[in-house]
């Protein structure tokens, strides 16, 4: 066991040599992709943007179910805007009635979507559960604020049952109907996100939630016949 | 189920039913529910992760993954080589946690766990690093008594649909203190459907230098690469996964051993398989790793001119694990599995050509030993209420054990105290076979987005390891060969020992205030008390050729009785956050805890003394900055059986500052600012310096360190 450090002097020297070698490598690597890139930004991928925040203040405001649940978040892209056969464009332009007086404030910022710069937040809006056109009478008014809050809380019960990612990107919409004592009474996949791992697990978080909320009696309505979008990514 | 076979027709029955109701309504559209992969479904309260772009900042500092989990509140870690140092979760160490790589177990190939398996992860390649320090759910792994560490790399990346993706990353350090650099490379390639990546990773360093006048610390150095290879496809029927690797380190000095690793070369290739069903998910991975690990001697302790002592180790490890998760209801998940993972080792140390001592034979210290494990688990989750979910476990798992007979260097003088345990353990019935059972209960009570409380119980059990119940050699040098603490002494195994059965009990409750300029605290006590702790009993002093006693002792693993609590808290506050001044906050973490010998009543061994890390941190666009400030009380309590060190008090300041643009990073950082000079507490003894000055002293920490790292993505 006599010491021999020439051994791993030579022994070190060399692969010291390589390492250093192979680090300078890398480094001239980087300044070199910092040059070349830097020089032809059309080749740059696209790159993720820093999310920004947009708080929707003309949401009806609920009670939030699921305290421990994840932020509810919608996606903010054209497939949101999808319109389904029975929505009028009239009723989906206009503004969802303003916040109940009695919910405290806090509970509107607490729905803020990330989105990408570009989208207009107005747009945002669209998608979120509204009454039905107005009528005249004043009881219109309230049923439409009951349903839309019905709706709204509906839409939390599911988001809050969401499954985790797959890393696959897709969309699938879910029709399904709900009775009267909040059974789920049909379910169906309206389109497929092209894979049939994300349609099963979308058909899968609906079917899973249910029973859901009772619809408030005052919709008086025997079943609510809903179409839910999943965007994955 | 019925309701879901009627989707072929679909919409049609659906529309039609719809019109036809009396009830008709229009149909109301709800708002998209968005999915995003890079979520994380929330993990026990007493559990951490760290995501890359967490870890990246800390690459440059660090080449030593389990460095990163003494970063944690209730973790830290055994001193050993640059980049193996045995990860600690309040207070038990790494072969009595769950330690996973891409979701599978690896075998430690060495007397002294000089390759434990964070060794064969880069903090450059890793994406992230998810520790569970409280009650660890069975479904999270067996044969083990502590929490867990999982470490995730080359996570498959699929180009957005009829896209094609080409991304990657390239970095690169370079360390001051031992002149250490390093580079990493990962790059992906994929369609929406399959996609192929590759990561690699060198890093190499020069003994550092200890703060102060502690000088160089001897046997410090190390150098080593790993690459891997990953294919993964999204079908209808899920995801595949196939990923292979390789992993080669010429030269490991271990400051705390007298033998320093000279070569480690070990290939992986993992399957995995994921698919979604209308009743849940199946997971299923099967492994295979092959490790060759080759010890001597660096120059400090004497290099090889002469043929040093040659140990050579070789691993095999196969199995599997199957996981399926049964959505009953809304309100009920069931979890089953089944795991088996297959070891097998030899350990035999060459005999040296004309040494007296060490031939002519070949010394076989472990002869084919196998351990085979199979474990079944079924876990219930309920969640009773938005507010309210419980888990609860039951776990059983099967080992057996075996190994082959034994030879020492010689039957000669020299070599008797082997040769007689050599007789006496190839007598012996080695054949071991336990039946270890395990369970889990946790709580969680969330009353309000600003709260949530938890509360687990564990019963956890552990069978040996083959070192412990295998190593034989009674000689001094046999022995001095065995053992992963450090420390200078000689193990002896027994392969009568019984398996550790721990009882925990953990707590945690996390509060956090509202609004954006919020603080955060958890508190989270514990308590575990294990029976038949894998501990030590001593045989006898060493001595030196007048026969005085050098200070180390030989011991022989030992069940005893033994008790571990402490408390982890952890907070943080926001101090201010303004667009031209950035945002700020403090954040810090503190650990204190207790391990007792309920046997002789003295200290376990490499317990922690109190530690806290208070940070600043500030953000400004891409510029973010980090001073953090790291203090730990003197260790004085010890344990005496093992003439374990008292080690003083300390404080460390650390500065970080790091500038991105584009997709360019680059980060400075300088470590022990004020160059302190310290013995780590949990560092064990300096055998390369004792080797070369004959002066024994415990290990010092690092010095001043001046950290500079590059990274581009593409
Ligand atoms: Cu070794």
């Amino acid at each position: 066991m006599a010491a021999s450090p020439a051994y791993r002097l030579a022994q070190a020297s060399d692969t010291r040599a390589f390492g250093f070698l192979v680090s300078l490598a890398l480094h001239a690597g980087v300044l070199a992709a910092y040059g070349l890139w830097s020089h032809s930004p059309r080749l740059i991928p696209e790159r993720r943007e820093e999310p920004r925040t947009v708080t929707i203040m003309t949401l009806p405001s609920l009670e939030t179910e699921q305290p421990s649940a994840r932020r509810p978040k919608a996606a903010p892209r054209p497939a949101n805007q999808l319109t389904p056969p029975s929505t009028t464009p009239a009723t989906r332009a206009r503004q969802g009635p303003q916040a109940s007086p009695d919910r405290p404030a806090s509970d509107q910022a607490a729905l803020t979507l990330p989105v990408a710069p570009s989208p207009l937040p107005a747009r945002m809006n669209v998608d979120m559960p509204h009454p039905q056109p107005a009528s005249p009478q004043a009881a219109s008014s309230t049923l439409s604020t009951a349903r839309a809050a019905y709706l709204r809380r509906l839409w939390e019960w599911i988001a809050a049952r969401r499954p985790a990612g797959l890393h696959l990107e897709g969309e699938a919409l879910i029709n399904f109907s709900i009775g009267a004592d909040g059974a789920l009474r049909e379910i169906s996949l309206a389109q497929s996100s092209g894979n049939a791992q994300l349609d099963r697990l979308a058909l899968r978080t609906v079917r899973l939630a249910a029973p859901f909320p009772r619809p408030p009696e005052s919709l008086g309505v025997g079943t609510l016949d809903c179409v839910l979008p999943f965007h994955f990514n | 189920m019925s309701v879901i076979s009627k989707a072929a027709s679909a919409a049609a029955i659906f529309y039609g039913l719809s019109a036809a109701s009396a009830f008709a309504q229009d149909t109301q559209v709800l708002p998209s529910i968005g999915i995003d992969s890079e979520d994380r479904p929330a993990g026990p309260v007493s559990s951490e992760i760290l995501l890359r772009d967490k870890v990246a900042p800390l690459q440059s500092g660090t080449s030593d993954t389990a460095a990163l989990i003494g970063r944690l509140p209730g973790g830290s870690s055994f001193g050993a080589g640059g980049f193996s140092s045995l990860p600690v979760i309040r207070g038990l160490e790494s072969q009595r946690l769950t330690i996973l790589v891409d979701g599978v177990p690896i075998d430690i190939a060495c007397t002294n766990a000089m390759n434990p398996p964070l060794s064969y992860t880069d903090p450059q390649t890793i994406d992230a690093i998810s520790v569970i320090t409280g009650v660890t759910p069975v479904s999270m792994g067996g044969d083990s008594i502590g929490g867990a560490i999982s470490v995730e790399t080359l996570t498959p990346r699929f180009a957005k649909a009829g896209k094609r993706l080409l991304t990657g990353e390239l970095s690169t350090f370079y360390r001051s203190n031992g002149d250490g650099f390093g580079g990493a490379l990962s790059i992906t390639a994929a369609s929406d459907r399959l996609s192929l990546s590759y990561a690699g990773s060198f890093t190499q360093s020069d003994n550092y230098k200890g703060g102060g006048r502690d000088g160089t610390v001897r046997s410090t150095e190390y150098k080593k690469t790993d690459h891997a290879l990953s294919l993964a496809a999204q079908t209808d029927i899920g995801l595949f996964e196939l990923k292979g690797g390789y992993h080669f380190s010429p030269y490991e000095g271990f400051p705390n051993q007298y033998m320093d690793m000279t070569s480690n070369k070990s290939w992986y290739l993992n399957g995995h398989w994921k698919g979604a069903f209308d009743w849940g998910d199946l997971d299923l991975r099967a492994f295979y790793r092959d490790t060759d690990h080759r010890m001597n001697f660096l120059a400090d302790k004497g290099g090889t001119a002469t043929g040093g002592m040659p140990m050579n180790t070789e691993v095999h490890s196969a199995g599997y694990t199957l996981k399926g998760d049964i959505m009953l209801s809304n309100r009920d998940t069931l979890r089953l599995g089944s795991e088996f993972h297959h070891q097998w080792l030899n350990d035999y140390w060459p005999a040296v050509a004309g040494h007296m001592m060490m031939g002519p034979n070949t010394y076989i210290n472990v002869n084919g030993a196998k351990r085979d494990r199979l474990g079944t688990f079924a876990e219930w989750e309920a969640k009773w209420t938005p507010q309210l979910t419980t888990l609860v476990g039951v776990r059983n798992d099967q080992v057996w054990m075996n190994t082959g007979e034994v030879q020492p260097y010689s039957t000669s003088m020299m070599n008797m105290a082997d040769a007689m345990a050599a007789t006496a353990f190839n007598a012996a019935d080695r054949k071991r076979h336990d039946s270890n059972w395990s369970a889990t209960a946790l709580v969680r009570y969330a009353p309000s987005d600003q709260a949530t409380l938890e509360l687990g119980y564990a019963r956890k059990s552990r069978s040996p390891g083959v070192y412990e119940r295998y190593s034989w050699g009674r000689g001094s040098m046999s022995s001095r060969m065995i053992g992963w603490f450090g420390d200078g002494n000689g193990y002896v195994g027994d392969p009568t020992l019984k398996p550790e059965r721990a009882d925990t009990i953990s707590a945690a409750v996390s509060l956090k205030g509202a609004g954006a300029n919020g603080w955060t605290l958890r508190i989270a006590p514990y308590y575990t008390r294990v029976h038949d702790y894998i501990d030590v009993v001593k045989l006898a002093d060493f001595t030196n050729m007048m026969g005085t006693p050098t200070g180390f002792v030989q011991l022989r693993f030992a069940n005893r009785e033994a008790e571990l609590y402490g408390v982890d808290v952890s907070g943080s506050l926001a101090l201010w956050q303004s667009s031209s001044a950035g945002t700020a906050k403090l954040t810090a973490t503190a650990s204190w805890l207790r391990g007792r010998n309920l046997d002789d009543g003295g200290s376990l061994y490499h317990q922690m003394p109190f530690n806290a890390t208070f940070a600043l941190e500030h953000r400004l666009g891409g510029w973010e900055s980090a001073v953090e400030l790291t203090v730990v009380a003197d260790k004085n309590r010890v344990d005496a059986t093992r003439n374990e060190p008292r080690t003083d008090d300390y404080a460390l300041v650390n500065l970080r500052t790091g500038y991105a643009w584009g997709n360019y990073r680059l980060g400075l950082d300088v470590q022990n600012l004020f160059d302190k000079g310290y013995d780590l507490p949990l560092g064990g003894m300096s055998l390369g310096d004792y080797k070369a000055t004959g002066d024994l002293r415990p290990v010092p920490g690092r010095g001043r360190s001046f950290n500079i790292g590059l990274t581009a993505k593409f």
